[in-house]
């Protein structure tokens, strides 16, 4: 009897592996296409303009190949302007995003702790807030000049409102009991703000990080095609005025870039703070 | 010693939407040092409501409560309180969780009381684990050290087993025995349940609608065995008087 249930057992531990292996296996076969995907793109890029290099099926200036968007990142790196254009839009986008992500946070918390400023103050945000903000850019230029306040604060607005909408969301979901058992342990009314209300927001705080980052990088490329002398955007307007297709998918890539790297960087802070979030019960055993 | 002292508590909403118009009316007992106290009531008897003002979360329309001759006023490190769903700080340990209550009290002993608590709940090896990745019993048992971790004069328990399984739930009860034996602590535990209540408490203060309905010592040694007579009995005195309050209501 005994020997028939450990044989079973070892029946299901050897059936589990089995699907453990299968279930790798594919994992490795998506990775490996996902790669492919990336790879195969360039190479059909490269093969069509070439292509029409030599056939001339349409203007070749229309589509410069990847080789040639290599070329002009190079050239420009010689020219030393590359670096220049790109720290210019990082430190834009660094303060911009920054700074409307600090405002945010913290007319949330004054919007969810004071009903009376709820009510005066959330009708006239409701009224503005569906307005794109690039609407607003040509008005903060005639406001504000053509320096780098009016960009600043173009991408701080981007940035600003969904994070707005999400730390109320959070403040406001916190279990109350949550809140009832700091109390209980000797809590005061701020030490449940720090420890219970802000920890608990914290991670819906960080989706609307994620979901305003797209936004604040339109504004730095609408900001930047407007009344700037610099920056990546600056780079794309420069390029159409002299027809350099290159330049301006080599700048468009590289704005691709940095956003990718900023949101990988707000996925990683993510994970290090949210750990309990992702620690599931695969290690409970009572 | 008297540890709790309630006096002509009364408790009503407005606009309450019960066939009575108070929550709690003429609710007046003691607790001694020490003791175990069950509250058994169906739900809506306003057991819930009596934990609330016992914790300080609420306060009552009328009377008084008082625990180590203070009146309750507000929540406080001096009473604990171990909730329903434990109500644990997804974001901390359980070593955090269960040293939060010592770290804002300042006290430079904190991690020494949450190791010695979490040895007396048999945690060891858990305390970098965070509540989500426990079972059920074991995050009560956090719940039930980090209430304990502030050495309150008064332990309030809001149906702390109600979300376990049957088997969690009878071990946690001999576990919980155990704890009170040790600590010394005096109990305030709020359940339905009429066995949960003959077996763990000195006395049970029965609730119906609002009042103490009845107020009985359980004169039987620990440890209680569920299948004596005497258990039965008693067990079987709290449920005819549920079949007699159900009746009434009927012929209302």
């Amino acid at each position: 009897m005994e020997v028939e249930v450990m044989e079973a057992n070892n029946e299901v531990i050897f059936r589990d592996r089995l699907r453990e292996k299968v279930s790798q296996n594919k994992d490795d076969i998506y990775r490996i296409l996902r790669f492919i995907s990336i790879v195969a793109f360039f190479i059909i890029w490269q093969l069509i303009s070439s292509i029409n290099q030599s056939i001339e099926l349409f203007n070749p200036i229309l589509l410069p190949s990847p080789v040639m968007v290599i070329q002009t990142a190079y050239h420009m790196y010689l020219k030393g302007v590359l670096a220049k254009h790109l720290i210019v839009s990082l430190i834009r986008i660094i303060i911009g995003f920054g700074l409307g992500t600090v405002v945010a946070v913290f007319m949330g918390v004054i919007l969810s702790h004071f009903q009376i400023l709820e009510a005066l103050i959330q009708p006239v945000l409701n009224l503005i807030g569906p307005i794109p903000a690039f609407a607003f850019l040509p008005l903060f230029i005639v406001w504000f000049g053509v320096g780098e306040f009016p960009k600043i604060l173009l991408i701080a607005y981007a940035t600003f409102f969904p994070i707005l909408t999400y730390t109320v969301d959070g403040i406001k979901n916190i279990n109350p009991v949550l809140i009832r058992s700091a109390l209980s342990l000797g809590a005061n009314q701020f030490q449940v703000f720090t420890k219970v209300i802000f920890k608990g927001a914290l991670p819906n705080i960080f989706i609307g990080m994620k979901v305003s980052l797209a936004l604040s990088f339109s504004a730095l490329v609408i900001a930047e095609m407007m009344g700037a002398d610099s920056g990546l955007g600056y780079i794309i307007v420069d390029a159409r005025n002299w027809f350099r297709l290159s330049n301006m998918m080599l700048a468009a890539a590289l704005i691709g870039i940095e956003y990718t790297i900023f949101f990988k960087l707000i996925t990683l802070i993510e994970r290090s703070l949210f750990k309990w979030k992702s620690e599931g019960l695969k290690d409970a055993v009572e | 010693m008297k540890n709790v002292l309630i006096k002509d508590l009364y408790k009503s909403y407005e606009n309450q939407n019960i066939d009575r118009n108070y929550v709690l009316d003429n609710i007046n007992f003691e607790v001694e040092d020490n003791e175990f106290i069950c509250i058994l009531g169906k739900s809506g008897c306003g057991k819930s409501t009596l934990l609330n003002l016992l914790a300080g979360f609420i306060k009552p329309t009328k009377g008084e409560i008082y625990v180590s001759g203070k009146l309750v006023q507000r929540p406080s490190a001096e009473i604990g309180v171990v909730f329903q769903d434990h109500a644990l700080f997804p974001w901390y340990t359980v070593a955090e969780n269960i040293a939060f209550g010592p770290k804002l009290n300042k006290d430079k002993n904190a991690d020494k009381i949450a190791t010695r608590l979490i040895d007396m709940v048999g945690l060891n090896g858990y305390e970098d684990h965070y509540p989500n990745s426990l079972s059920g019993g074991m995050q009560q048992r956090v719940g039930i050290a980090r209430a304990l971790a502030t050495n309150p004069k008064l332990l309030l328990m809001d149906e702390p087993l109600g979300a376990l399984d049957a088997l969690t739930r009878e071990k946690m009860r001999i576990e919980l025995l155990k704890i009170w034996e040790k600590t010394k602590k005096t109990i305030i535990f709020i359940t339905h349940s009429v066995s949960e209540a003959v077996y763990l408490a000195d006395r049970v203060i029965l609730l119906e609608e609002g009042k103490v309905g009845m107020d009985v010592r359980i004169e039987i040694e620990r440890p209680r065995d569920t299948k004596d007579q005497r258990f039965i009995d008693y067990v079987q005195m709290f449920k005819d008087r549920f079949t007699e309050q159900e009746l009434l209501e009927v012929n209302k």
